[in-house]
């Protein structure tokens, strides 16, 4: 659920990116830069958010004006264990720390839809959320930590929960569009598990990027999900990104070894939000992925 | 003489219809301008055929703010509304307080009873904390179920299926003048103690919404996968464990109020008693989640296809023959409009301007088409019914219709060249393609 604090648009005075030079920092940057919004990156080399020397860093350079923009993350690729999970966590703790002592005066948290885990059940801002990974766990424990301190600094939050991005650029190759049409391109086969009947929702990254700078502009605060509501078996997909490519792409099927479980989302509330916003169809990103030549 | 105290839609309606079976009434409240109205054959409320029976036997019935008239009234019926919060939480102080002044110059021997909606266990403690009182004027006090439609509550008055009376004794009979103005209407009386009759009333809602709530589940998967709804019910309708009447017709989640107060008070007692109300609470979200069914449409099919479309809306009453907008669909999908032009028409409610700046209220249904991209129609005015499709084809500025309960002939909508979606089958081109 959320509303905006700003009737009408207000372009923000800066904006702090933290997690700048991830998939989605890049792309960030590039709409910060499209819309001549000011910004400062804050990612690694030059700060490890993990570390507690961030907190003096964040205090150093965060004003009072800022709009923070918070999507740094380890993701799943780059572990799912409990170590990528306290590393996320400490992310978090170091930012509510300089926000106990620091200021700005809005923040966008990018979450993820993992927070309710992998059930049968249409989902929504409501919906109890069950992760059933550390990574979810992680992304959920470091909600529950920045919605209090955010409430006690009455600093205005909103908490974006996004379905799996695709685009060019991305570098996570999780199981999805970004691996498909990778495998397609280079190995001209794309893998499966079981025969690849569970439903999914993809969100484009450029969709992501534009509902932040909406968020942002209009001080959106409270829960949102970020999905179309389009929802498709990752077979179809398969079968999508093979006709896309122009390629007799092998598309392999394997021994199921987990029960089938389909992820829906309800869209209703982001469309009450932004009830203007177009979101790109899955034909269309693809399109736009391959024409970008981002894997040839 | 048989006394009504409230003049709430169900006060009137009651007091109306007790008029027209020959009775002596008096219909109090506390608004003397509501009763100087009423006097004057002005009804604050509208429903069929209600104007010409009050016309009818105005010579049986009258209506004071003095509430010593009540001393007359052997039978005194307490009718009036009990309002629920914004979250369907009932505030009964209005009826207590009432219910005390009315003690204080009732005669002896007279029968209380209360129509109003009250939750489980309210008239034992109401009954327990008169008692001295109730006694020392030998009167007694019943609870009695009400069945109010709105838009049908004429007809549901005069013709009641059955009455439901709760008693502290059930085994004890029905005093002569009660039993005497039930008997008038010619239908079983079922008498209880006070916990079941006040239970009664809401297991019939919970019952009806359970239908409704299955139909709305089943008609959105009929969207997806190619079924006809319409096509099924008829099959469901034979099934004698079913039936006839079953509240099978796909709706826009429930409205109106009173199912929604009394699927709060079914949740509290479930939460209070430890006992399982988890299909209550789906119940409640299914509803929440139907309400958006048009304006997940719309966004589907105009709002991310066109920049600052206009819409128009025909209805805003919760359903068709009522003035009520309480809880409507209609008024749910205008605030998610907001900032989206809307030309907006119904034959009976007003719209508050200042609570919705992006609509515009016209004075015809055609009116409201013109330059706009979509008609939707949010209640099923019969006045809609007579609309030629053809007319709103050449007044709109798109082609779609959208029109959940199917108020329009969807084939000749196919034929004036308007793309139809109504609930429960997907949705049809003007080529004959669905979607």
């Amino acid at each position: 659920m959320a509303s905006h604090l700003n009737n009408n648009p207000v372009k923000p005075s800066r904006v702090v990116l933290i997690g700048a030079y991830g998939f989605l920092g890049r792309k960030l940057i590039d709409h910060l830069n499209s819309q001549q919004i000011e910004y400062l990156p804050i990612d690694l080399p030059e700060v490890d958010l993990t570390a507690p020397t961030s907190v003096e860093k964040f205090l150093e350079v965060i004003k009072p004006e800022d709009s923070v923009i918070f999507t740094s993350a380890l993701t799943p690729d780059k572990g799912k264990d409990r170590g990528a999970m306290l590393k996320n966590i400490a992310m978090m703790n170091h930012f509510c720390q300089f926000l106990e002592n620091g200021r700005c005066s809005y923040i966008v948290y990018l979450s993820t839809d993992a927070v309710y885990g992998a059930e049968n059940r249409l989902l929504r801002e409501t919906s109890p959320c069950l992760p059933d990974s550390l990574y979810g766990f992680g992304h959920l424990i470091r909600e529950e930590m920045l919605r209090p301190v955010a409430k006690q600094r009455e600093i205005p939050l909103v908490v974006l929960r996004s379905n799996a991005m695709y685009g060019v650029g991305d570098t996570h190759n999780g199981y999805g569009p970004n691996r498909f049409l990778r495998s397609a391109l280079q190995e001209r086969k794309i893998s499966l598990f079981g025969k690849g009947e569970e439903r999914r929702c993809h969100i484009y990254v450029g969709d992501v990027v534009n509902l932040i700078g909406l968020c942002l502009a209009k001080k959106t605060e409270g829960v949102l999900n970020l999905t179309s509501g389009a929802s498709i078996s990752f077979m179809d997909l398969a079968g999508k990104i093979s006709a896309l490519v122009d390629n007799e792409i092998d598309i392999q099927t394997s021994r199921r070894q987990n029960p089938i479980t389909h992820i829906n989302f309800d869209p209703t509330e982001i469309y009450k939000a932004f009830p203007n916003f177009w979101f790109t169809s899955l034909d269309d990103g693809l399109k736009s992925m391959i024409a970008n030549g981002f894997f040839q | 003489m048989i006394g009504f105290v409230g003049l709430s839609h169900l006060g009137i309606i009651t007091s109306v219809s007790g008029a027209s079976k020959g009775f002596k009434v008096i219909g109090f409240d506390p608004n003397a301008l509501l009763c100087g109205e009423l006097t004057e054959g002005k009804l604050p409320i509208y429903e069929p055929q209600l104007d010409e029976l009050l016309a009818k036997h105005n010579a049986n019935i009258r209506f004071t703010a003095d509430i010593s008239q009540l001393h007359q009234c052997r039978l005194i019926i307490f009718s009036i509304d009990i309002k629920t919060d914004e979250s369907n939480h009932s505030d009964l102080s209005v009826l207590e307080s009432l219910i005390d002044a009315v003690l204080k110059v009732i005669s002896h021997d007279t029968t209380l009873v209360i129509l109003s909606q009250v939750p489980p266990g309210f008239s034992r403690r109401l009954y327990h904390r008169l008692k001295d009182e109730l006694q020392k004027k030998n009167a007694r006090l019943y609870y009695q179920v009400e069945t109010l439609i709105f838009g049908r509550a004429v007809e549901r008055a005069l013709h009641p299926e059955r009455y439901i009376v709760g008693c502290y004794d059930p085994s004890e009979s029905l005093p002569d003048t009660y039993l005497h103005f039930l008997e008038s209407f010619q239908c079983p009386i079922l008498a209880m103690r006070y916990e079941s009759a006040e239970l009664a009333k809401i297991s019939i809602n919970c019952c009806l919404v359970a239908s409704v709530s299955a139909a709305n589940t089943l008609a959105e998967i009929c969207e997806n996968v190619g079924a006809d709804w319409a096509e099924i019910v008829p099959a469901l309708r034979l099934d004698k464990r079913i039936g006839d009447f079953a509240y099978l017709e796909p709706g826009l989640g429930i409205a109106g109020g009173n199912l929604e107060r009394d699927l709060v008070t079914i949740i509290r007692l479930s939460n209070e008693f430890g006992t399982d109300s988890g299909v209550v609470d789906s119940w409640v979200s299914n509803s929440a989640y139907r309400k958006d069914w048009v304006f997940r449409k719309l966004h589907e099919t105009i709002l991310s296809k066109y920049q600052d479309p206009q819409l128009a809306v025909w209805g805003l009453t919760y359903k068709a023959d009522t003035k009520s907008i309480k809880n409507s669909p209609s008024l749910v999908l205008l605030k998610n409009l907001m900032g989206i032009f809307v030309k907006a028409y119904d034959p009976q409610a007003m719209l508050e301007s200042s609570a919705f700046p992006h609509v515009t209220q016209v004075l015809t249904p055609l009116e409201a088409c013109k330059g706009s991209k979509v008609l939707v129609i949010m209640t099923p005015w019969s006045e809609f019914k007579s609309i030629d499709p053809v007319e709103i084809k050449n007044n709109l500025d798109g082609d779609l219709i959208i029109d959940p309960y199917k108020t329009l002939n969807a084939q000749q909508c196919k034929k004036a060249g308007l793309n139809y979606l109504t609930l429960g089958r997907p949705m049809e081109f003007t080529n004959g393609f669905t979607s």
